[in-house]
């Protein structure tokens, strides 16, 4: 089982559409019931991405209040990707969780170990902005990191507190691979094209070799409440993701 | 990966890429420079003595060289005698190829026809089977294999003997009296952008544009031929739906136009701004010039979307010929007999006592037209100027010469099946054990190898500055197994119907990078060498003393055989990877960027041209003329720029590529182009092009220097023992 988180510093960078539209890439790839991703965001949103209307289940908040297992709380999508939604928590249980959480930092890779999950799978992480509980969680269980970072000096300026939150995260994991993702990238606008020259000098090697372009379809890819590949499969941003899943293909099995 | 496979590919175009791909400049010469010596001395001398001058000399000295050629060929030697004489003509051969000079060509061409008219007498007279009825035709079958070969052989040197290298002839100073001309494209089955771009290029042609008109030709089925005809302000002559062939069109366009010339064009060829001022002062001068031709067909094969997909890759070969409208309208206009329509046309004009022209390019701006077999072409050319050759010969007025040549054409159909007679003969011999040949190996042996050695230097001799003739064995092999399938299809509709429509529909063949299942025959007959060869060498293991020798010889030639029918599977195989490697830069990835924010991912077609095609993978709504941003990427770079967009068809975009936007996509086409050979030096073809392989050289300079040494030394010694002083030279070491 490969677990890949998604993670950024900065809200609005589109990760949670990042995390869903991979997903979706990923299983047009390996095929039925080989990807899965887990919302750990409390807004709870990562559902829609597959049409996946509001359940009466409990998502993987309370499941974990209450001891359950994960596997009870997965929903099958129509887009060969299983679902594990936060699900719709009050303040309380959501605290209760947070430090249940800050207590036991394996806890989250405990539960997908023990949600009954293949051998063969892969499950991606939606989690929320910034250095949480859910980040670290993250780090602790995850074999690759996708950072995802927007051309523009909001996310630039994030860059410092991220390299100084991976130095640390490195020196407890040292096994873990962190990559940045550059999302909706517009080179046909200056500022976009300058930034995104700035970071790719700046990061590197450490920066992933394929960009996400910035495209309507996405925005309405999530009204139709599809993934972008299957709203417009000939768009940059679905060639994008289909070649990024590809990499990630070859990056995990490496 | 796989669409690729089945795409052909020009045997001058895959020299010209393989040129390209390991970094061979096409000016490197591959001639080997002769010596100016004493020969070449002699030569001279010989040809200016005042001797030649006098009447009748030169009847007298014809004879005396026919009598002595007849007593050479047929007089009977015994075996040591044969040797003897064979050994003294190869010696005169091997010392006179090393000089300069149009005598040692004739010299080296003499002898050859001596030697090769003496086997074939020899093969004829005493080696034919005369009982045993399948080995009686069999070895008929192969002596008239030889015999066509040989005839080829002696035609086609005669033809190429005198060639006639002239120089672009300059047009009077003053306009007036430049004829008119009418340039006909040819539009049928024509891309609009293919159409579109011919027209700009005649239109750009350096020609007063007030004798200078352009027509385009088709059948009037498109409508869009006639927009472009309006926009671009030319002419627009479309002939009724029924005119199918481009000889009817052009002889339509014929009726409806008044030019004193008439240049036709192909649509996918863009002809050069000096073609006129270069063609047109010949036919001022000669008079009774009719027709003048640059290198390949402007009438076969007919420009179908079959055809124009075979050559893609060629586009920027140019055909073009100029015709003097009274002389064609003399003849009827264009002829429309199937398949040999040029043939017919020019055969036509000849007979009115009209002359026609071919007008070669230096091998810098054109490789030689490869379709011809290589030994058959008769072409020299100069350095650098276009140089104009009579074909087959200067003068069509003897029409014996005009025989010849015919008869050299109905030779040349031929050949195929003459290839694989040579092909099948030792599989033949060694796996049925029909016999072929009634004589010793030895004497064989002696017959044949100077033959073929004379052959073989005489043919390098002509092709010398073309290429090396073991590359065209290799060409012609293959050409052989597709050809004959053409050549069966063609004689059978050629005589049993008049008319064919079939060369149009697209069964025109071209061989290509290999695939295997249209090379099928081509693989059983390299299968079928394969096991002569490993029958006669076992046959050769087995027996101990009672070797029958002629299996050896069998052995041998199947050995060659198979040795040039792998190198042609080798050559496909490089010929496929170049494909796809010259085929991969032109079509890089892209994405349009509407204004709406909406994008779509899309390849190019045409990469470094300005109006650039882009490929959509599905219909994409957008207006056309309307500005969208696109990108192209290349490597780990993206490029973008706004451009003006119009939709083509459903799937393709044409994108004109101008103002700002035009140096953002320059620095792309340089950074896509300027990288320099991108194969390895490293890699195990590099050094293909050199007729030793590497590791050779130094052993065989080693192996010189050693026995050049060794008669050094030797010298001084026997100075040493005979000579007094001579050991100053010792000393002085």
């Amino acid at each position: 089982m490969s677990v890949v988180g998604v993670v950024s510093m900065k809200g609005g960078v589109g990760k949670t559409s990042v995390t869903a539209n991979l997903a979706a890439a990923l299983a047009t790839k390996l095929g039925s019931g080989r990807v899965s991703v887990v919302d750990l965001d409390p807004q709870n949103a990562l559902h829609w991405h597959f049409g996946i209307e509001d359940q009466q289940t409990d998502g993987v908040c309370l499941q974990s209040m209450r001891g359950g297992d994960w596997g009870g709380v997965a929903l099958a999508s129509q887009f060969d990707v299983d679902c594990l939604p936060y699900g719709a928590a009050s303040e309380v249980d959501r605290e209760a969780f947070e430090e249940l959480l800050a207590a036991k930092p394996d806890w989250i890779g405990d539960h997908i170990r023990q949600a009954g999950l293949d051998e063969d799978r892969v499950v991606l992480i939606d989690t929320p902005p910034g250095s949480t509980v859910y980040l670290k969680q993250v780090f602790a269980c995850a074999d690759l990191v996708l950072i995802v970072l927007l051309a523009d000096a909001g996310s630039y300026a994030t860059i410092p507190a991220m390299e100084s939150w991976l130095d640390e995260m490195s020196s407890v994991y040292p096994h873990l691979q962190s990559v940045y993702v550059l999302n909706q990238v517009d080179r046909s606008d200056s500022f976009n094209r300058d930034v995104a020259d700035l970071l790719q000098r700046h990061l590197g090697e450490r920066l992933a070799p394929i960009s996400i372009h910035s495209d309507e379809a996405v925005s309405e890819a999530l009204a139709f409440q599809q993934p972008v590949l299957a709203y417009d499969p000939y768009g940059q941003a679905s060639h994008d993701l289909a070649r990024l899943a590809a990499w990630m293909i070859t990056t995990l099995n490496r | 990966m796989d669409d690729h496979h089945a795409e052909p590919l020009t045997a001058p175009l895959l020299l010209q890429l393989w040129r390209d791909r390991w970094g061979k400049s096409d000016s490197q010469t591959r001639a080997i420079p002769f010596l100016n010596g004493q020969l070449s001395l002699w030569a001279d001398w010989l040809a200016q003595l005042s001797v030649w001058a006098y009447p009748g000399v030169t009847i007298v000295a014809g004879l005396g060289c026919l009598l002595l050629f007849s007593v050479f060929v047929v007089v009977q030697f015994s075996l040591n005698d044969q040797l003897m004489f064979s050994a003294a003509l190869l010696c005169m051969a091997l010392y006179a190829r090393r000089y300069a000079g149009h005598f040692v060509t004739l010299l080296l061409v003499g002898l050859s026809v001596v030697v090769s008219a003496r086997y074939m007498y020899w093969r004829l007279s005493s080696t034919l089977v005369q009982d045993n009825y399948p080995d009686l035709l069999f070895g008929w079958g192969l002596c008239l294999a030889e015999l066509h070969l040989w005839l080829l052989t002696m035609t086609s040197t005669m033809r190429g003997l005198w060639p006639v290298k002239k120089q672009p002839i300059r047009l009077p100073k003053e306009p007036a009296a430049w004829p008119r001309v009418d340039i006909f494209i040819l539009c049928k089955g024509q891309t609009a952008a293919n159409i579109r771009s011919t027209a700009a290029a005649a239109q750009g042609l350096n020609w007063p544009k007030r004798i200078l008109k352009i027509h385009l030709l088709d059948n009037g089925s498109q409508d869009e031929i006639r927009r472009i005809a309006d926009s671009m302000a030319i002419s627009y002559l479309p002939a009724g739906s029924d005119c199918h062939d481009q000889a009817s069109l052009i002889n339509h366009a014929l009726g409806k136009t008044d030019g004193s010339l008439i240049a036709i064009i192909e649509c996918h060829s863009n002809p050069e701004a000096d073609l006129l001022k270069t063609t047109v002062g010949w036919f001022l001068r000669e008079t009774n010039l009719a027709m003048m031709q640059t290198p390949g067909h402007f009438l076969a094969p007919a420009a179908s979307a079959r055809v124009m997909e075979i050559f893609e890759e060629t586009s920027s070969r140019f055909t073009c010929a100029l015709i003097r409208r009274s002389m064609l309208a003399e003849i009827g206009g264009i002829a429309s007999e199937p398949v040999t329509k040029r043939s017919h046309t020019a055969l036509k004009l000849q007979a009115l006592g009209y002359s026609t022209a071919y007008l070669g390019f230096s091998a810098r701006s054109e490789p030689a037209p490869e379709f011809q077999p290589a030994s058959v072409e008769s072409r020299w050319p100069s350095d650098q100027e276009p140089f104009l050759a009579y074909r087959p010969f200067g003068d069509y007025s003897l029409l014996w010469k005009l025989r010849l040549a015919s008869f050299q054409e109905a030779l040349e159909f031929f050949r195929p099946i003459q290839r694989l007679a040579y092909f099948l003969v030792p599989a033949a011999c060694l796996l049925f054990g029909l016999q072929a040949i009634q004589t010793s190996a030895a004497l064989l042996g002696a017959y044949a190898l100077p033959h073929l050695t004379h052959a073989y230097i005489t043919n390098q001799r002509r092709l010398t500055q073309h290429r090396f003739s073991a590359v065209t064995d290799i060409w012609e092999a293959v050409l052989a197994s597709h050809v004959l399938c053409m050549t069966a299809m063609t004689l059978w509709w050629t005589e049993l119907t008049e008319r064919t429509k079939a060369w149009q529909s697209g069964t025109c063949q071209r061989p290509g990078a290999f695939d295997y299942k249209e090379g099928l025959p081509y693989l059983i007959i390299f299968a079928l060498n394969l096991a002569a060869l490993v029958v006669g060498l076992t046959h050769l293991l087995k027996s101990g003393t009672e070797i029958n020798e002629m299996n050896a010889v069998f052995a041998v030639w199947s050995l060659y055989n198979v040795m040039i029918l792998a190198a042609r599977l080798a050559v496909a195989e490089e010929g496929r990877d170049i494909l796809r490697h010259t085929r991969s830069q032109k079509r890089l990835p892209a994405m349009i960027r509407l204004a709406s924010g909406r994008t779509m991912s899309c390849t190019t077609e045409n990469f470094p041209e300005l109006e650039l095609s882009l490929k959509l993978p599905a219909p994409m709504p957008i207006e056309n003329q309307s500005t969208v941003s696109i990108s192209i990427f290349h490597n780990h770079h993206e490029f973008s720029f706004p451009v003006q967009v119009t939709l083509e068809s459903d799937l393709i975009l044409r994108a004109h590529i101008d103002g700002p936007a035009r140096i953002v996509y320059e620095s792309l086409v340089v950074a896509a182009y300027s990288r320099g050979q991108d194969w390895p030096k490293w890699l195990p073809a590099q050094e293909t092009g050199d007729p030793l392989p590497k590791w050779l050289v130094p052993v065989l300079t080693a192996v010189r220097g050693r026995a050049a040494h060794f008669v050094l030394e030797f010298g001084k010694l026997l100075r040493m023992q005979f000579g007094r002083g001579r050991m100053q030279i010792g000393k002085k070491k």
